[in-house]
């Protein structure tokens, strides 16, 4: 017996929306980050998994090979974007000695 | 196995514009990494490769589709690709002096620019999700380093990482609308997806929500209202020169694939839920950008405020969704990336305290210290506002026309009524650089020679194309003509 | 549902090693023997401050930043070369114009000192 794949579907839309809550309500600049990172995951373990539903409906082999090569683009964008991200938490943090998002408010209009 | 396919020589020429911005931040990183008495070059540099990639991307790109169905160049990509580059040429014209005034002055300021270029020419061009994915983030990752780049500023960096963590965030769900949409219709591929949906199948609950968190990520780039919050704070924080950048290029390649992504869906059975809430946007971008807009004090702040409420006019053309959208919507977008990005050009090189307000009241009566700039400034403001014979008039007769002839009069009205809450604060500045007296002196400005370049391109744009529509207009006509 | 049954084994396995360790820690050790049990482990030597009270350097994080990039980027390589045969000289072509943009990012970070630890 395998694991249904809507399992997995299940699995990765519930990380999504833990990483989506984090991101809201957390205040910690990189907690909130960390919380982006588990929505891009999420939606990575989604990507494999719906592959593999593509493959088996569409009788291709294809479609799940095209998933999982998006999978790896999204990892090296994710990285990208955590090297611009940490650079500009450390910039904020030499200036404000603090990442807390609440307290960044020198921009009000 | 499926046969492994090469590009071939069209192929690489479809990219040359692309590949020749590359090459040249490469080139001017390398330049200022090891040959620091030359990083003054970086300017120059930069224009050369902007402008030959102008005339690459306008005689040298070959029309039709690419790379296996990756990319396509139409007459309408073309144009609004050299809108975009015409955008980021303004921005090194005026960031020259900004830079060394701000003795900041590095080549990798030019060469982030260059490559944000290039992610922006990839969206427009592109017809597969990935590919779009791709080259959004690769022009959000240049964006949020360039928002931060005078990391001195406290203003700066706490604008860029507000920037940074709203645009992660909205990048997942963009992430996720692909997997749905991937995973519901098995292709990534916009033609692919058009024949699917023109066929007639169901359309599963799953493929609307994915193309709805698309919908929202593009939003967000063109700062429409649900999604605008980060814009004022950014554009208050980068560096001013760069916000005539960041404030028209990035609008004008998300409304392209806005457009496509719209394009999708509102043929469709679900099509009139989909106009409904295009027009929904378009009204709050409108009331909400035009409102807050007119209690700002900073000026960089009002044209934040008031680029959001243009970017709810270009949605009107979005809710009658036709070839006939185009003609409109590509208009206003040259109008705006003239007018908007003179603006905040003749706005870097009037102030000098980067880290400080932008108030508009320090502008009084310098309309006639700085005869130049001041014009240049009014006819721009004017342009914003509406007023012929500018471009900005034409764009929003065209926009306004068009809502009339699809029945969509209603619409129409809102936007005239909006639009003369916008003139009234736009003709503020006006008035408070001619009628007002100076309440400070010139001090610590670097006005150079480049910038003034910069702000009388944009100002005789505007007025030129504005007065004599003729030729633009059978351009633009032709250009769209050819595209379908 | 058979070709689970390994990995039944191995958590109960790893349940029950951790918990004897512990049994077996609680049954051996000796009690009360004051405060010195509470100090963190430093090979004997007496903890000089607290350990919050030390600030990373910086280039600790720059470092760190450098080595994502760099380290997820191989990604990219392992594609590639299980598919060399049939990407044939265009792939070789195409992954070395890649890896020659990583070497100039390589360069330029290196030039600007962001490797130096001093």
């Amino acid at each position: 017996m395998t694991v249904p794949v809507s399992w997995y579907l299940l699995l990765a839309v519930m990380l999504f929306a833990i990483g989506a809550a984090g991101a809201l309500t957390r205040r910690n600049g990189i907690a909130i980050f960390l919380s982006i990172e588990l929505m891009l995951n999420a939606a990575n373990l989604s990507l494999v998994a719906y592959g593999r539903v593509v493959a088996e409906r569409t009788m291709d082999l294809a479609s799940a090979h095209t998933a999982q090569i998006i999978v790896f683009f999204v990892l090296a964008v994710a990285a990208a974007e955590a090297a611009v991200g940490l650079a500009l938490f450390i910039a904020v943090y030499r200036k404000r000695r603090t990442i807390d998002v609440d307290r960044l408010n020198l921009l009000r209009w | 196995m499926t046969p492994l396919t090469h590009p071939t020589g069209s192929d690489l020429m479809q990219l040359a514009p692309e590949l020749i911005l590359t090459g040249a931040g490469v080139l001017i990183l390398l330049v200022d990494a090891f040959l620091p008495g030359l990083k003054r070059l970086a300017t120059p540099l930069a224009l050369a490769a902007i402008a030959l990639a102008a005339v690459l991307a306008w005689f040298g790109v070959p029309v039709g589709v690419s790379f296996g169905g990756l990319l396509e160049s139409t007459g309408i990509t073309a144009i609004l690709g050299l809108a975009i580059l015409l955008a980021a040429f303004l921005c090194v014209l005026a960031s020259h002096g900004y830079l060394r005034r701000e003795e900041i002055f590095g080549g990798e300021y030019h060469a982030l620019l260059l490559w944000c270029t290039v992610g922006l020419l990839l969206m427009t061009r592109a017809t597969e999700l990935l590919t779009i994915f791709l080259s959004l983030e690769l022009l959000s990752v240049c964006l949020y380093s360039l928002a931060g780049y005078h990391r001195r500023l406290t203003v700066a960096t706490e604008g860029a990482l507000k920037y940074f963590l709203m645009g992660a965030f909205v990048s997942a769900f963009a992430l996720l609308g692909i997997v749905f949409v991937f995973g519901q219709a098995g292709t990534t591929r916009v033609a692919e997806l058009t024949a699917m949906l023109e066929s007639g199948v169901e359309i599963d609950p799953l493929l609307t929500l994915g193309i709805l968190a698309l919908v929202a990520a593009f939003g967000f780039k063109m700062s429409l209202v649900p999604f605008h919050a980060w814009s004022p704070d950014t554009y208050q924080g980068a560096p001013t020169p760069f916000v005539a950048f960041l404030s028209v290029a990035p609008k004008v390649a998300s409304a392209v694939v806005l457009i496509r992504l719209l394009s999708l869906v509102l043929p469709g059975p679900t099509g009139a839920r989909w106009s409904a809430l295009v027009a929904l946007l378009a009204v709050l971008a409108m009331v909400v950008g035009n409102l807050l807009a007119l209690v700002q004090q900073d000026i960089k702040r009002m044209l934040a405020y008031s680029g959001i409420a243009h970017m709810g006019y270009l949605l009107i053309p979005l809710v009658a969704l036709d070839e006939s959208s185009w003609w409109p919507v590509v208009v206003y977008l040259l109008a705006y990336t003239l007018m908007n990005a003179g603006a905040f050009v003749i706005i870097a090189l009037l102030y000098a305290r980067a880290g400080e307000q932008h108030l508009i009241s320090e502008l009084s009566g310098w309309g006639y210290r700085f005869p130049l700039l001041g014009i240049c400034l009014t006819i721009c403001m004017l342009s914003l506002g509406g007023i012929p014979p500018t471009l900005g008039f034409l764009g929003k007769y065209l926009v306004f026309t068009h809502a009339i002839e699809h029945d969509l009069l209603w619409l129409a009205v809102v936007g005239v009524g909006t639009a003369l809450i916008g003139v009234f604060y736009y003709l503020r500045v006006v008035y408070t650089l001619y009628m007002k007296a100076e309440v400070r002196a010139p001090e610590g400005l670097l006005i150079d020679s480049w910038g003034r370049v910069a702000a009388v391109i944009a100002t005789v744009g505007v007025l030129i194309l504005g007065m004599w529509p003729g030729r633009l207009l059978d351009w633009i006509g032709r250009a769209i003509a050819s595209s379908f | 549902m058979e070709s689970y049954l390994p990995i039944l084994v191995f958590v109960v396995v790893a349940i029950l090693f951790v918990a004897a360790a512990l049994i077996a820690a609680r049954l051996f050790r000796r009690i009360g023997s004051g405060s010195l049990d509470r100090q963190p482990y430093e090979c004997g030597n007496e903890p000089e401050s607290f350990a919050h009270d030390h600030q990373f350097s910086i280039r600790y994080y720059l470092i760190a930043v450098l080595f994502v990039v760099f380290d997820v980027e191989t990604i990219f390589l392992f594609p590639w070369a299980v598919m060399f045969d049939r990407l044939a000289l265009f792939g070789f072509i195409e992954m070395m114009v890649f890896l020659a943009i990583l070497v100039v990012g390589y360069i330029y970070v290196w030039n600007r000192g962001a490797l130096n630890w001093a």
